[in-house]
């Protein structure tokens, strides 16, 4: 220690510092202490600020992580779209027609994908990252290979997916899905420079498996004495219920009316324990007035129960706010919609207005032109109304030349093979004569759902006779001049034959004709001179007159028949009897032509006078109904007799007797004297036809239909001279009177001639002479689709409901389901009575299914007629039920969950399907039939169609009749779908980090670490492009901000005076026009003003040929690349995100 | 002519001359069940093979009322040259109401009595009839009654039958005095047919006629008849 006294004294200067008694050595451990202080809080500070700038940096990395993960989820979206884009086949090329668009049927469950091709086995997609069938290898951490979607959130206990429906907790239903691990360089191999960084799963539920709660308002229990009740056990087509009031539906009346088959009918408060718990007509006034929600919580607004947002949870996992499906055919075509012209795009059904594709550039309208005529609707408004100039100067009829396009494109159809169905087509099942009939049929009852007609009795009737002959053919007007009605016939040469035909007409019907011939006294003398009796002792006269009976099918409207006279179009009559010397004398008169090239003017029904002088002209105010039909509360017979005058046998060959007023000219017809013989034998052939008092030309019924004198109904009578006065009669009754055309099956049903109380049945149900029915009874299952499209003047009701239907675009309208489709006659060529499209089992059913044919009809659901009063404002489409080629609400028949195994255990979904057919049948065999249909479905076995409905047990039902065995399909067809277009993408999205030490660079492994992780929900929509601008139609904006590019009017429409239709200010809207008086618009196509849609544009030339044109409109068109497009006609499939939301905040 | 013949016809006559022959009948005809109450009934042993009633239409409505009766068998011939017995003996008779309707009646316009042939035209009392035909085979005899009602009798292997005999026993008095005028305007009828015989034949229908006067405006809105195509080239070639 001395010998360092340096160190000493400060060691002792600083000990002093410790002494009270020391101020200069306090002083220093002032500074000391401060120093330590000091360093102390440096060291708090250093430490803070390390912590703090390693929680920042944890933050900032976290931060980071975050959005790695959800860039991982925005991948994962992508990945979705792009495995649906890539596996669901797309639209037909405009190029290809019906018969040769590629057939590629596809079904979609939630998490798979069917795709099924012409005479190729299925393919299967999986709609998720990876199916999970085993359990993690020991060692491996649990969610190194897959994860569960339905984990309830950290902090939670509700599983994500299928909310507190089936479990809760760790009780949750597992719905586990591989990952899919992404390295920091995808395209490299993995390595240590390469490692995993991140990973995502996913799995598509389809949102069309679950019940759309901003369209299903539902349907009310069908208890008898109610509307609905009463009309559903009726069979109307189509029941109507009430939802809401007048105020939010156009043209309901006191109360907001739903046709039964619109997606409204798909029942919400099935999802509740009381249906009252639902408020629909809060959730109808909502949807109508403000459009559809937009998330899937706003269905608490409309729960009335104690807890919305429990009742939420338990059924989330079955509702959406949004879905639709696509209207596109297994054909990639698209279905034809329902309308009575080219809806408005914005608020119709189609995603495009009708065109002609044509390379040539040439329109020709012939036959073997290369041109396809793309038309997305069976539209209403062709008749005979468009006439266009030929090229050598004749007129043709635009509209029907379209009806012939039409019926080509359906028989296109007709002879196509059907995905998943083998060889067999069509042609094959019925043959091409019948498949011709099936297609004249099908374009009839379109025209006949969506024509305007007239509400007062006799215009209405007016407006019927014309309307239901409107697809008769349409010649030129050079060609069969004079001809009629044969020049009205659709003659067609099948198999080297050649078939006449006409379509499918609905009522009124002739289903019994009965001639009658007499022997009267002679009075007064041929052309009123006595002398010309002189020498006959006992002058007769031999008189002969028809009667025809009248009959309306059921549910069919009521009518005036006096719009629907019988005319003659062949008579010839043969009468022998004794003259006064005792000898007999022939003579033989003939009306009408004799056979297809005989070209004389008698010819002529329309204008040929001795003919028009054997017309059956029922008085005005005669009326007929469908059975139980009143009119102004009167009750109408279902079946009238009309009697036509009395014609007598005359002198001349082509001139019948007549007297009119003092005018005896024409009256000379032929004496016999009875005095000496007891009998004058008369044969008459005769060829009756139902026509149309304002259309002399077109034929409704021929009975039958032919050319040739043999062609016709044939009588032989002895009658009676001696003494006169003694009617005989024979009688023709037909079993189903849509084989009119038939002679044997006129024939099959002759009697007499003989008394007439003792052939016949005249104003009844027809029957055979030992009085067996020979028709189906009124309420029997083959009568039971004897139906049509239900229309009917004001005033017309049937068990106190009024019969009229309203059109499209009324929420009660008639094209409600197209379901009703199944009324088509498919017998009528084939002879078989009273077969229709057959929608029941396939089992029962011969080569293809009837019900296949639905799938080329598209659901018809545009806005309705006041929600188009939008000024010069694009419409929510997103609310519009029918758009672009898609509909909201339809439910899939593919409920079956995928994938299915032990670790994926989403539960079975049977509310939505349940919800579809709730109140139609009883609570329990709708469950059944739910439970049924879920067991249909297989791992190999989908809903291809939604036809297949009529395959699974239970389906019929206790129906007793045919009507009501199909009543599930017919009526719902159109809530029901085995496509989407709308997909739910449940996901989860991580990003990782790889533990240093371990190798295995490409997988998880046991120590690598969850960095971030972000749980998804996007709803991808699968949609047509409407164009670049985004909007359906040529949407070009003009530098005042004004649409421009617009269909062109042929003037403007003064949208004054209650007029509904405002959407022709829109770019999507047809050219159109406003009929003097009307408050609707009619499409602007005739022959002196042809309105242009707005101008088509992208690769492929389209237009117009002179004859759809005229029918039609005009079409424009500029050449552009497709993805430069404003207004592409080629349907082109896009995707998009409508909803995307992270599950955890 | 027997008394009781001739009080019918002199209470015919009176009792029902108002309802007189016209163009357009002002009066429909009776009912089918009221003409049958004018046939006579069978005679005893004799079968009613036919009893029946109809209304129908032709020109215009009239009633008809037919009976049918059957002889009873004759008595079997005896000995050896026994010849099979002819088929039984059956009369027709009907009764028509023709409602005055004068072209139903022409035949006995300016009625006199005349024969030709095997037609005789003869006054029956004053009641005018045609009788065609022979006694021994068929013989048709038609009677005008009262200007309205036509009698008619067809007998068939009925030799010795009495016409007068038939005559009697019809019963015009049972109609009643006044007719039925029809509904002003109407252009629909029910038709009626009554089967005594066999009721479960009965039906009636409502039938509507066609207005001549329709079909002569009808027969104005004919347009001309068209150009005829030059040739039948034009029928074959749609």
């Amino acid at each position: 220690m001395e010998a360092n006294p340096t160190k000493e004294r400060r060691f002792s200067n600083r000990r002093p510092t410790l002494a009270p008694e020391a101020p200069n050595s306090s002083r220093s451990g002032v500074a000391l202490v401060m120093t330590l202080i000091t360093l102390s809080i440096l060291v708090i500070l250093l430490i803070a600020f390390v912590s703090s700038m390693s929680l920042e940096r944890q933050a900032a990395r976290s931060y980071e992580e975050t959005q790695r993960a959800k860039l991982v989820a925005q991948g994962a979206v992508s990945h979705a779209i792009d495995l649906l884009r890539t596996n669901i086949p797309e639209p037909a090329l405009l190029s290809e027609t019906t018969a040769a668009a590629p057939g590629e049927n596809w079904a979609v469950n939630p998490g798979r994908l069917t795709v099924l091709k012409t005479n190729a086995a299925p393919k299967y997609v999986p709609l998720h990252t990876g199916e999970v069938t085993a359990a993690p290898a020991a060692g491996l951490p649990r969610d190194a290979e897959s994860v569960d979607l339905n984990e309830p959130l950290p902090g939670e206990t509700i599983p994500v997916i299928t909310g507190t429906s089936a479990g809760v907790g760790t009780n949750h239903p597992p719905m586990r899905v591989r990952w899919v691990n992404l390295l920091q360089d995808p395209s490299s191999a993995p390595g240590p420079a390469n490692r995993l960084v991140a990973r995502y799963a996913f799995w598509i539920d389809d949102e069309c498996a679950r019940v759309n709660f901003n369209t299903a308002l539902g349907k009310p229990a069908p208890s008898p004495g109610t509307a609905f009740g009463d009309q559903l056990s009726g069979g109307f087509v189509t029941p109507l219920f009430p939802r809401g009031d007048s105020n939010i539906t156009y043209g309901g009346g006191s109360n907001g009316l739903w046709s039964l088959g619109r997606p409204q009918s798909v029942n919400l408060d099935g999802l509740f324990d009381s249906p009252d718990q639902l408020l629909a007509d809060k959730l109808a006034s909502h949807t109508f007035l403000h459009g559809f929600s937009r998330y899937a919580e706003a269905v608490m607004d409309f729960a009335n129960v104690p807890s919305p947002r429990d009742w939420f949870d338990q059924h989330r996992y079955e509702l959406t706010f949004y879905n639709r499906s696509p209207e596109f055919n297994t054909f990639g075509k698209s279905r034809y919609f329902t309308t009575y012209l080219p809806l408005s795009l914005e608020g119709g059904p189609a995603y495009q207005q009708p065109f002609i594709y044509d390379p040539s550039g040439v329109f020709s309208g012939a036959a073997t032109s290369p041109e396809i005529l793309h038309l997305n609707s069976l539209f209403g408004t062709f008749g005979f109304t468009s006439a266009v100039t030929d090229d050598d100067g004749t007129t043709q009829l635009g509209g029907n030349s379209v009806n012939q396009m039409q019926v080509e494109m359906l028989m296109g159809y007709l002879r196509r093979t059907w995905p998943g169905y083998g060889n067999a087509s069509f042609i094959t099942k019925y043959g091409e004569a019948e498949c011709r009939q099936i297609a004249l049929n099908a374009v009839l009852l379109a025209r006949m759902s969506t024509t305007q007609v007239d509400a007062d009795l006799a215009n209405f009737s007016r407006d019927w006779s014309y309307r239901t002959t409107s697809v008769n053919y349409s010649p030129a007007s050079d060609e069969l001049v004079g001809n009629t009605p044969e020049r009205f016939y659709w003659c067609f040469n099948i198999n080297g034959q050649t078939r006449l035909m006409l379509p499918q007409t609905p009522g009124p019907h002739i289903t019994e004709v009965r001639l009658f011939a007499k022997a009267v006294p002679a009075s007064p003398a041929p052309n009123n001179v006595a002398a010309n009796l002189s020498g006959y002792a006992q002058p007769v006269y031999i008189e002969y007159y028809y009667e025809v009976e009248y009959y309306m099918h059921p549910l069919g409207p009521v009518l005036d028949i006096s719009e629907f006279p019988v005319r003659m179009d062949y008579l010839d009559a043969t009468a022998k009897g004794p003259k006064p010397n005792g000898t007999t004398l022939t003579r033989t008169q003939q009306f009408g032509p004799t056979d297809a090239n005989d070209t004389r003017a008698a010819r002529n029904w329309n204008t040929a006078t001795n003919m028009a002088r054997l017309v059956t002209l029922p008085d005005p105010g005669t009326t007929i109904g469908p059975a139980g039909a009143k009119y102004a509360g009167n009750d109408v017979p279902n079946r009238r007799v009309v009697r036509s005058p009395v014609f007598t046998v005359g002198q001349r060959a082509t001139v019948m007797p007549r007297i009119t007023g003092a005018d005896y000219s024409d009256w000379d017809p032929q004496p016999f004297d009875a005095a000496k013989a007891a009998t004058v034998s008369l044969d008459i052939r005769f060829r009756p036809g139902m026509g149309v008092l304002s259309a002399p030309s077109r034929p409704r019924q021929m009975i039958p239909l032919g050319e040739s004198s043999t062609d016709t109904l044939q009588a032989h009578f002895d009658v009676s001279i001696q003494p006169a006065g003694r009617e005989l009669a024979v009688s023709w009754q037909i079993n189903d009177p849509r084989l009119s055309w038939d002679v044997t099956k006129w024939n099959a049903n002759k009697q007499g001639p003989d008394d007439p109380s003792r052939v016949g049945t005249p104003g009844a149900p027809n029957r055979d002479s030992s009085g067996n029915l020979i028709e189906p009874a009124e309420d029997s299952s083959e009568r039971s689709k004897f139906r049509y499209v239900e229309r009917a003047p004001t005033g017309a009701t049937i068990g106190g409901y009024v019969l009229d239907r309203g059109d499209e675009s009324t929420p009660s309208g008639r094209v409600a389901s197209p379901g009703y489709w199944s009324m088509l006659h498919t017998g009528m060529q084939s002879g078989v009575s009273w077969r229709t499209l057959d929608f029941g089992p396939a089992a029962n059913q011969s080569l293809l299914p009837d019900w296949l044919l639905l799938d080329l009809v598209g659901a018809t659901y545009p806005m309705a007629h006041d929600q188009w009063q939008i000024d010069a404002t694009l419409p929510d489409a997103f609310s519009t039920v029918s758009y672009m080629n898609s509909t909201a609400g339809q439910v899939n028949l593919n409920s079956r969950i995928y994938p299915q195994t032990d670790f994926f255990q989403a539960p079975a979904r049977t509310g939505p399907l349940t919800a579809v057919f709730k109140n139609l049948r009883a609570d329990s065999d709708v469950a059944t039939l739910v439970q049924n249909i879920g067991s249909y479905q297989t791992d190999s076995e989908v809903f291809e169609y939604i036809g297949e409905l009529s395959n699974v047990p239970g389906y019929s039902g206790s129906g007793a009749t045919q009507w009501e065995k199909e009543s599930l399909l017919r009526n719902m067809a159109g809530c029901l779908t085995t496509k989407s277009n709308t997909f739910g993408v449940w996901g989860v999205a991580q990003v990782v980090k790889k533990r240093p030490s371990n190798v295995q660079y490409d997988i998880f492994e046991r120590g690598d670490v969850v960095r971030a992780e972000k749980r998804f929900y996007a709803l991808v929509e699968r949609y047509v492009w409407p164009g670049r601008d985004g909007v359906p139609g040529n949407a070009h904006l003009t530098a005042a901000g004004k649409w421009d590019r617009l269909a062109q009017q042929r003037a403007d429409i003064a949208v004054s005076g209650g007029m509904t239709d405002t959407l022709f200010q829109l770019p999507g809207s047809p050219p159109l026009y406003r009929p003097a008086g009307q408050s609707r618009l009619a499409l602007d196509a005739d022959s002196t003003h042809v309105g242009t849609y707005p101008v088509f544009d992208g690769p492929e030339r389209v237009g117009m040929n002179p004859y759809a044109q005229a029918a039609l409109g005009k079409v424009a068109w500029t050449k552009s690349s497709l993805e430069d497009a404003y207004n592409p006609p080629q349907a082109a499939i896009k995707y998009r995100v409508v909803h995307f939301k992270y599950l955890d905040p | 002519m027997n008394l009781r013949f001739a009080v019918l016809v002199i209470i015919l006559a009176a009792g029902l001359s108002s309802a007189s022959a016209q163009q357009t009948p002002g009066v429909l005809p009776f009912e089918p069940a009221q003409m049958l109450g004018v046939l006579p009934g069978a005679p005893a042993d004799w079968k009613v093979l036919r009893s029946e009633a109809d209304i129908t239409l032709g020109e215009w409505l009239e009633t008809r009322a037919t009976r049918v009766f059957q002889a009873p068998p004759a008595p079997v011939s005896v000995g050896p040259a026994a010849v099979p017995d002819a088929s039984p003996g059956q009369i027709e008779i009907s009764v028509v109401d023709t409602a005055g309707f004068t072209p139903a009646l022409v035949a006995f316009a300016n009625f006199t009595p005349a024969k030709n042939g095997n037609m005789e035209k003869k006054l029956i009392g004053t009641v005018p009839a045609i009788v065609i035909g022979s006694e021994t085979e068929r013989q048709f005899i038609e009677l005008l009654v009262s200007s309205r009602y036509l009698v008619e009798i067809t007998l068939t292997n009925l030799p010795r039958q009495r016409l007068e005999d038939w005559l009697r026993a019809f019963h015009f008095e049972t109609l009643p005095q006044a007719s039925r005028a029809p509904a002003s305007g109407s252009r629909e009828f029910r038709l009626t047919h009554l089967d005594e015989l066999q009721p479960k034949n009965n039906r009636s229908y409502t039938v509507s006629i066609t207005n001549s006067k329709r079909v002569d405006a009808f027969l104005k809105t004919l347009p001309a008849i068209p150009a005829e195509p030059a040739t039948a080239e034009a029928a074959a070639s749609r």
